[in-house]
């Protein structure tokens, strides 16, 4: 077995690796979203997480919804949502998010939050209005990525009552970098709310992602691919770590996309049904197209 | 006919920062319309900026490290005239 080499990350003044060009964006829909989400008063994940596929998926007229507010309970070194003390929730958010939903012609929903500690319920409930309400309103498969709700079985069961056809939980990262990356989780926990979901709702699709250039080893990756396929998981999404300012954990190292085709091949190899891998991929980046048969992929208007 | 290359809108929210990478052409260049001409950096991604038309970039009016503004014009290309190649 091998590790991965070291590679310094690059200067300030840095040029990325040519993996990481994009293409222009074309089109208004960038600005059609982007207003509907203004006018809904809506959070993105796709805004708060500084996402580089945010002009695309703008584009094609699809967006990651965070409810739950725009301020998290948690210090993860990774993330740009600003941490503090949350707002009150918004009782009206799910109709929002429905509206938003059907007025965007989306088929296939992904509904996110910041993580809410301080919520006895750590926001569950209002989860399950959310994928009830969008439901109702535009009869499309519903994708929840939700925080750990601390182990909070209760919590998981309430957000499961509402049937999402795609239960997500990103581990992130390998467990020997738990305490830098995601300071107040724990890797066990994780894993143990997939395998909850699971074998509570086992016609759902269970779905985790991890963020490379780290300073992982490819040895402690298969270990988590093992980890998840030992509970069950379904889906696994990998893409390239990238700091979201300099204040933020710095990228080890830049992944080639060879080097994700192989990992991606490893995790097939255990059994993953579906496995996308890339530099620019993120947990819900075409998540409509993660879904066995694609049988409900969205389509840009 | 001079034609201006300008930095296309990226779809970002206000307020978040690109910048001028690297120009791949130098000025007194010829260029083809659609030529990649100058990289633009911005979160965790870059862009190429192409040639607007056949011509010679006469002007580069941005530099590597300039933070830039959707629509600033980063050089001119001195468009050939139909018929002069």
């Amino acid at each position: 077995m091998f590790s991965l080499p070291t590679v310094l990350p690059p200067s300030p003044t840095r040029r990325l690796p040519s993996w990481l060009k994009r293409r222009l964006p074309r089109g208004n829909g960038n600005f059609y979203t982007e207003q509907l989400l203004r006018e809904l008063r809506l959070e993105t994940v796709c805004e708060n997480a500084r996402c580089p596929n945010r002009p695309e998926c703008y584009a094609r007229r699809t967006a990651t919804f965070m409810i739950l507010g725009n301020v998290c309970t948690r210090p993860c070194g990774f993330c740009s949502v600003p941490r503090g003390t949350p707002e009150a929730l918004e009782d009206d958010e799910p109709q929002r998010v429905a509206e938003a939903s059907a007025r965007l012609g989306l088929r296939h929903v992904v509904i996110t939050s910041v993580t809410r500690d301080d919520l006895p319920d750590g926001g569950a409930d209002h989860f399950a209005r959310c994928v009830v309400a969008v439901r109702q309103r535009t009869g499309a498969v519903v994708e929840v990525l939700t925080p750990d709700f601390l182990g909070d079985r209760s919590a998981i069961d309430r957000v499961l009552e509402a049937a999402p056809e795609v239960y997500n939980h990103n581990m992130e990262t390998v467990p020997r970098l738990y305490k830098k990356v995601r300071g107040r989780a724990s890797y066990q926990r994780s894993l143990d709310l997939l395998a909850y979901v699971k074998e509570r709702s086992p016609g759902a699709v269970t779905k985790s992602g991890l963020m490379l250039g780290l300073g992982e080893t490819t040895d402690e990756l298969f270990d988590v691919f093992a980890d998840l396929r030992e509970g069950g998981c379904d889906t696994l999404t990998l893409g390239q770590y990238l700091a979201p300012t300099l204040k933020h954990i710095p990228v080890a190292r830049y992944v080639p996309v060879e080097e994700f085709d192989a990992l991606a091949a490893q995790a097939r190899r255990l059994g993953f049904k579906h496995v996308v891998a890339g530099p620019f991929v993120r947990s819900s980046y075409h998540a409509d197209k993660m879904v066995p048969g694609h049988a409900h992929a969205n389509h840009p208007a | 006919m001079r034609t201006q290359i300008t930095l296309p809108e990226l779809g970002l929210p206000e307020g978040r920062t690109v910048t001028l990478s690297v120009w791949y052409a130098r000025q007194g260049d010829f260029v083809f319309e659609g030529d990649r001409l100058v990289e633009v950096l911005t979160d965790g991604a870059t862009f190429d900026v192409p040639s607007p038309a056949n011509g010679v970039l006469v002007e580069w009016r941005a530099y590597p490290r300039d933070v830039l503004q959707p629509g600033q014009v980063l050089g001119v290309v001195e468009a050939e005239e139909e018929g002069t190649r």
